[in-house]
């Protein structure tokens, strides 16, 4: 048993863990955020599995055939916006659940990229055969230099940074910007918006398109950076994760960063508990298990605030 | 437009469907019918890749005897059992299937279909509970050849920790981390062997993740042995850079990686513990002409009979160097004859 503290420590004392959750949290995080702008908006995007691969495929096809990696990560964002679009075209003008409608963007994104793969490569799995591009490494000055710091925070991929930068923009946008406080009023009360004359399916549909650019980050990142390929089911359910994310973080942007990195955090402990004699089966569990937990603590936190209004009330 | 679309629509399938039916009618008149059932999907670059070059090869040895197609049932579990007996329906001379995951999916093909040969590789036949004297059980003897690249991974480790990567833990792949925890401790006793269990086949971002975790935490080696799930492992050891190693598995995917252009992989990738699961197939089919393919038995295939080896590449080479491979090679010999005695998990 000493030897499983010992490990742990080791795990918990070693850099390259700390910069592993860094780099585990930002796929997670572009789809929280994503799932979070639609929810502000009213509208659930269960579709983010879906965009996210149609994205991360298109990113590789591109960045192949054009020699450009960030053509490949333009390519990328567009589709990731187009997915968006499809989900606000389906859903709100042909007025289909949007529930279906993410179920549906989910298979096609697992089906569609699965069969292109064949298409263009003539391998079943991979686009290892195309020589795509991967998104540089950001070394920053100064703070690499820094001891331990420094090695965790520093040369991480460029889009890594983007998606905590992301948090602040999705932020500002929010609630400093008109367009934040339509998407929220549209959010809240459509029928008390629109009396207003703010446009609900016109601020729902810019929305889940910021949505499908945010998935479409993701998507380039899973496979232009976290990988240098794409692979079937590359997402492997990444997509499904945020929900659950952004569900506990009431779609907040500070608060999917936070639920982000849990479970980045039990993520990247998960793939390095393999060195503490615990049996994989339950280790692999981790992230889930913890999600999970979190939603319970989340939903007695707002049992607690509801009853505690009411005694205020009373 | 609706109709127009509806017309196509059927135009499509009727076409495609007339495609199908022509093709196997014409090709397969008078010839052995044979079908290799894939419960996943090709593209692994191992182990169901090895058996597609096994039928490749029975088609250049053996064309004007043996018709052959290959079906992928993808990795869905639920559509396995409907699809494979779909499949069996088709009238086939032969069936080829394999994995534990299999057993239950063969043993009803065995029995609605006593006229089909059944060729059943990559797990243990239980005759006395599922007897059938119409199939033929390969097994290989992965711990042979995991014994030969543990020794291998033991040489190349500088940290003395080297670790196993396998998918799900069953019986074949605990055979191949008993060899290879084995052939380790023969070159080094004090080595530590971690024996990590990825919980998939076909995830590469979980693969690359648990490797790099592994290497992070100083075993220098890491025997990848996950299917799609383990080419992760290749693009950890890329990014873990110069002092790192990854052993393959299944086909020779040092020489894989080399043949696409992917250089920084083959240079890590120390050797691979190849499953000839194309031999195999050659040999039965070979087998199967004489009539003397052994069916209602099992027969283990291992280093003596080409169902396993070590392969060796340049890199094999610049990391091991001549001496250690000709002690690796002493010791296939010592395996062979009966010296060395390779403990196994079934």
């Amino acid at each position: 048993m000493s030897t499983f503290w010992e490990n742990l420590a080791g795990i918990f004392t070693n850099a390259n863990f700390y910069f592993a959750v860094i780099r585990v949290t930002a796929p997670i995080l572009f789809a929280t955020l994503g799932c979070a702008i639609a929810e502000k908006a009213g509208c659930t995007n269960l579709g983010m599995e879906g965009i996210m691969l149609v994205a991360a495929f298109t990113g590789v096809i591109a960045s192949a055939f054009s020699g450009s990696v960030w053509i490949g990560l333009l390519a990328a964002l567009i589709a990731g916006v187009a997915m968006g679009l499809v989900v606000a075209y389906f859903a709100l003008k042909l007025k289909v659940d949007i529930i279906l409608v993410g179920i549906a963007v989910n298979l096609i994104g697992t089906g569609l990229t699965g069969f292109l793969i064949y298409v263009f490569t003539g391998d079943r799995s991979t686009t290892t055969s195309l020589q795509s591009g991967v998104l540089p490494q950001v070394h920053i000055p100064v703070l690499q230099d820094i001891p331990v710091i420094g090695s965790i925070l520093s040369g991480h991929n460029v889009l890594t940074y983007v998606s905590y930068i992301m948090v602040f923009v999705l932020s500002f946008l929010l609630y400093k910007t008109c367009l934040g406080l339509r998407i929220r009023a549209v959010g809240e009360n459509p029928d008390a918006a629109s009396s207003v004359g703010v446009g609900v399916n016109k601020t729902k549909t810019i929305a889940l398109a910021i949505s499908g650019l945010l998935g479409g980050m993701g998507g380039a990142f899973m496979s232009m950076a976290y990988l240098p390929y794409f692979a079937k089911g590359i997402t492997a359910g990444r997509g499904y994760i945020a929900l659950a994310a952004c569900a506990m973080s009431n779609a907040n942007p500070v608060g999917s960063m936070l639920t982000s990195i849990l479970f980045g955090f039990f993520y990247a402990l998960s793939t390095y508990a393999r060195t503490l004699n615990i049996p994989d089966q339950l280790v692999t569990t981790l992230p889930y298990a913890a999600t999970l937990v979190g939603l319970v603590i989340y939903s007695i936190r707002v049992r607690r605030n509801e009853l505690k209004k009411l005694n205020t009330k009373e | 437009m609706k109709k127009l679309i509806a017309v196509l629509m059927v135009l499509v399938m009727v076409l495609s469907f007339a495609g199908c039916a022509q093709e196997t009618a014409e090709e397969s008149a008078d010839k052995i019918r044979l079908v290799y059932i894939v419960n996943g999907t090709l593209g692994d670059k191992s182990f169901f890749d090895s058996g597609k070059e096994g039928l490749d090869k029975i088609n250049e040895q053996y064309g004007d005897q043996f018709y052959t197609e290959v079906r992928e049932m993808s990795y869905d579990s639920s559509v396995w059992e409907a699809s494979a007996m779909d499949i069996a329906s088709e009238g086939w001379d032969i069936i080829v299937l394999g994995t534990w995951d299999m057993l239950a999916i063969a043993d009803k093909i065995a029995t609605e279909y006593p006229d089909t040969k059944v060729w059943f590789f990559d797990e243990t036949w239980d005759f006395e509970a599922m007897p059938h004297d119409n199939l033929y059980g390969m097994l290989f003897a992965q711990n042979e050849g995991s014994y030969l690249v543990g020794m291998a991974a033991a040489k190349a480790s500088k940290t003395g920790k080297v670790a196993f990567m396998g998918g799900y833990e069953n019986t074949v792949l605990k055979d191949f981390a008993i060899g290879y925890e084995q052939g380790a401790k023969a070159v080094n006793p004090d080595i530590e062997v971690n024996v990590s269990w990825t919980q998939s086949f076909d995830d590469s971002s979980i693969g690359k993740d648990i490797a790099l975790g592994l290497y992070q935490q100083g075993y220098d080696v890491v025997f990848s042995c996950c299917g799609n799930c383990g080419l992760g492992a290749f693009d950890a050891v890329v990014e873990m850079g110069e002092g790192y190693y990854v052993i393959g598995v299944d086909g020779n995917q040092g020489e894989y990686w080399a043949s696409i252009g992917e250089d920084a992989k083959a240079a890590a990738t120390i050797t691979s513990m190849q499953k000839n699961v194309n031999n195999a197939f050659l040999r039965a089919a070979g087998l199967h002409l004489e009539g003397k393919a052994p069916y209602g038995e099992n027969e283990k295939l291992g280093l003596a009979l080409g169902g396993v080896s070590f392969s060796v590449t340049d890199a094999t080479n610049t990391i091991l160097g001549a001496d250690v491979i000709a002690e690796i090679e002493k010791a296939q010999e010592d395996i062979i004859g009966g010296a060395i005695a390779v403990d196994t998990a079934f």
